[in-house]
């Protein structure tokens, strides 16, 4: 177990092309860290480099307090799961899980020091190997037992399913017991269904072990049931680090609202008015009108252009309705999509589409023409400009 | 399953009668040469094609019993195992640190190797007489003096072989091995050889049929009393005549090894090896 510290690094390709830059992060022991975000962004660069397989252009990465630039992956105790699993083909289940451990020096614990004779030392290396064996034996039939493969042991991975493939994977890392465990986008191969149990099987595991785990992702879903914190990168560069509700809440900017939550956050181009002393957001088929908490922070935007974010949930939801004097949007239905436990509109506002998560109980046809309320204080206001995020 | 129409058949049969057509034309020679090995002289010459009057094991004992026979299979048995296994040996580990390694000047050492497949014997005759002769290294004249030039000339077409198979590993797989463990040695030891055995099969084949015919070399670097079995057969060649039956069943005892190594070996040409490694 350890802390992996990550300081100003930064990925350069040949050719000059910047993967990763000015990154840092500490992830502390014992967390599960997810990384997410578009493809392209640099999440499997950054791992790759944390697991020692691509160099490290600038910066310096710490695990536990060693400084691990210069460390070859097998001396830096860290395991690893691949997307496509990545098993030997040529061997069974066992000698899978078994084979980082036969590659490790292996200390006999109550080995006596110093040693006479040739038969002597001869009988001593024989009896290690026994140990070894012993001990790798112990170890595979407990990570079996852990991942419930054990009837699959002598299996090769061409006979073995996806979902079972990943978990001879994951496996192979348990055995291990390393001081941290990285994850590039494990359940991506998989379908749905196992998708989701898997997710929660790694979710479980990391409860059972306790152990520090780096996890990459592009999918938000992944990212946010499963992190104790999440980092969001674009373009190799961090966005935001904070806990999944934090993120979904409070996100930094525009690219960070948009990417977490399905569906996504609406956001419209309005600029900001004053009416009667009161600060509103203003856009051609609707005027909201801001709460008065918001003054401080929006004042220096009165007459530019924002843009306005507000989340599916937050318009013409049951809890939105019920706001007293909540202000409105009025719109056109344009497509109505029932999931049973709540219904999602399409709505048009003058040139703007956007999306409302509705009481599933509420009667409207398309076509019609509605008001939708906006819970004000959960939507946010962000800088054209900077895209940062200004309430 | 497909209606079996007229059409079918037609193409079927004419299907089976090429490849029955080929099967003869590559099957036949053997056939002669092996019939002709248990034949009487006086018989070969009578009747030449046919079933052999009389099965004698007489040319088969008159070739073993002479000493140089025999002594020239042995050469050729260790010269040729040895060769190929230093030169499989060799080329496995180029071929992998062209494949996989990343050091400075690789791609002109490479280009190097292969340049050096097109360089004709013949051209090396001489400059290696001269080098391994009594003014330069001395060791002409042994079996040694074959080795060098064998395992030399096997080097470009296996380590191009080799590499292929090596370049084409899934980088995962290695990645895997190396956060498992391993040296860059441990991955080539451990994942790259296993999973290559169809290439070093291969390459094992075809390096060994070349050495166990090579005749040029053979024919100028070796001293008297020291013979591979290329040479050897030219002996039953007379000025004027060839002792065809004693031919025969010599070229019998040729052809075996080449076929124990062709057996064993494609044994591991087992395809798609590598399935089920990662998910395409
Ligand atoms: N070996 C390489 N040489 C040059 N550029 C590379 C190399 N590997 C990756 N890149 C570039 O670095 C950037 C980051 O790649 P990376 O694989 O880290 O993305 P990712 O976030 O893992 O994406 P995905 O979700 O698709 O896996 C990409 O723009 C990619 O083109
Ligand atoms: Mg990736």
């Amino acid at each position: 177990m350890a802390q992996v510290k990550l300081e100003g690094v930064g990925k350069i390709y040949p050719g000059n092309v910047r993967a990763v830059k000015d990154f840092n992060l500490t992830i502390n022991d014992g967390e599960f860290m997810v990384m997410v975000g578009p493809s392209g962004c640099g999440k499997s660069t950054t791992l790759r480099m944390v697991a020692g397989l691509e160099e490290i252009s600038e910066g310096t990465i710490t695990i536990g307090d060693r400084v691990v630039n210069n460390v070859l992956p097998k001396d830096r105790d860290i395991a690893m799961v691949f997307q496509n699993y990545a098993l030997y083909p040529d061997k069974t289940v066992y000698e899978n899980m078994a084979f980082c451990l036969k590659m490790r020096k292996f200390q006999n614990p109550n080995a006596a020091p110093g040693s006479d004779g040739f038969l002597t030392n001869l009988f001593s290396w024989w009896k290690l190997r026994q140990l070894k064996k012993a001990e790798i034996n112990r170890r595979v039939m407990e990570a079996a037992d852990i991942l419930g493969i054990e009837e699959l042991l002598e299996r090769r991975p061409k006979a073995l399913s996806g979902g079972q493939r990943q978990r001879v994977a994951v496996g192979r890392c348990i055995v291990r017991n390393p001081k941290v465990f990285l994850f590039d986008e494990p359940l991506s191969n998989l379908d749905a269904k196992m998708r989701v149990q898997m997710r929660t099987e790694i979710s479980r595991l990391h409860n059972r072990l306790q152990t520090t785990m780096i996890y990459v992702t592009h999918d938000q879903t992944e990212a946010m049931t499963m992190g104790d914190r999440i980092v969001v990168m674009k373009d190799g560069l961090i966005q935001q680090v904070a806990t999944p509700s934090d993120l979904y809440d409070n996100p930094k900017n525009i690219f960070v609202a948009g990417f977490i939550g399905t569906p996504p956050m609406n956001f419209f181009d309005a600029t900001i008015e004053s009416k009667n002393g009161q600060l509103i957001v203003k856009e051609d088929s609707f005027s909201l009108v801001t709460p008065p908490e918001w003054k401080s922070k929006i004042e220096r935007y009165t007459g530019k252009k924002i843009v306005f974010g507000v989340r599916p949930e937050h318009v013409g939801s049951p809890t939105a309705e019920a706001l007293d004097n909540a202000p409105k949007i009025p719109a056109t239905v344009e497509v109505i999509e029932p999931m049973g436990s709540e219904t999602y509109l399409y709505m048009k506002a003058g040139a703007n589409g956007f999306i409302a998560r509705v009481d599933p109980h509420r009667t409207c046809e398309v076509g019609d023409s509605i008001d939708l309320a906006v819970m004000m204080r959960s939507a946010h206001v962000f800088d054209v400009d900077t895209t940062e995020c200004v309430v | 399953m497909k209606k079996f129409t007229c059409r079918h058949l037609v193409f079927f049969c004419l299907r089976h009668a090429v490849l029955a057509g080929f099967l003869l034309a590559t099957a036949y020679p053997l056939v002669w040469m092996a019939m002709t090995a248990f034949r009487t002289e006086g018989d070969a010459q009578a009747r030449p094609l046919g079933l052999p009057q009389q099965w004698v094991m007489t040319n088969l004992a008159e070739v073993l019993r002479s000493g140089e026979f025999s002594s020239a299979y042995a050469n050729s048995l260790m010269l040729c195992s040895a060769s190929v296994a230093i030169a499989v040996v060799l080329a496995a580990l180029a071929a992998f640190a062209f494949a996989q390694l990343r050091f400075r000047g690789s791609h002109v050492l490479f280009l190097l190797f292969l340049v050096g497949m097109m360089i004709p014997v013949h051209v090396t005759l001489i400059p290696l007489n001269r080098l391994l002769g009594v003014d330069g290294l001395g060791i002409k004249g042994g079996l040694v003096a074959l080795a060098g030039p064998y395992i030399g000339f096997a080097l470009p077409i296996s380590i191009l072989i080799l590499r292929g198979a090596f370049a084409a590993l899934p980088p995962d797989l290695l990645d895997a091995s190396r956060v498992d463990g391993c040296s860059a040695w441990g991955v080539f030891r451990h994942v790259a050889l296993p999973l290559s055995r169809p290439a070093l099969a291969t390459v094992v084949i075809f390096n060994f049929l070349t050495m166990w015919n090579e005749f040029a070399f053979a024919l100028t670097l070796l001293g008297p009393g020291c013979e591979t079995l290329p040479l050897a057969l030219t002996r039953f060649k007379g000025e004027h005549d060839i002792q065809i039956t004693q031919t025969s069943a010599a070229l019998v005892l040729v052809v075996i090894p080449l076929i124990i190594v062709y057996v064993f070996a494609q044994k591991h040409i087992i395809r798609g090896l590598t399935a089920g490694a990662v998910k395409e």
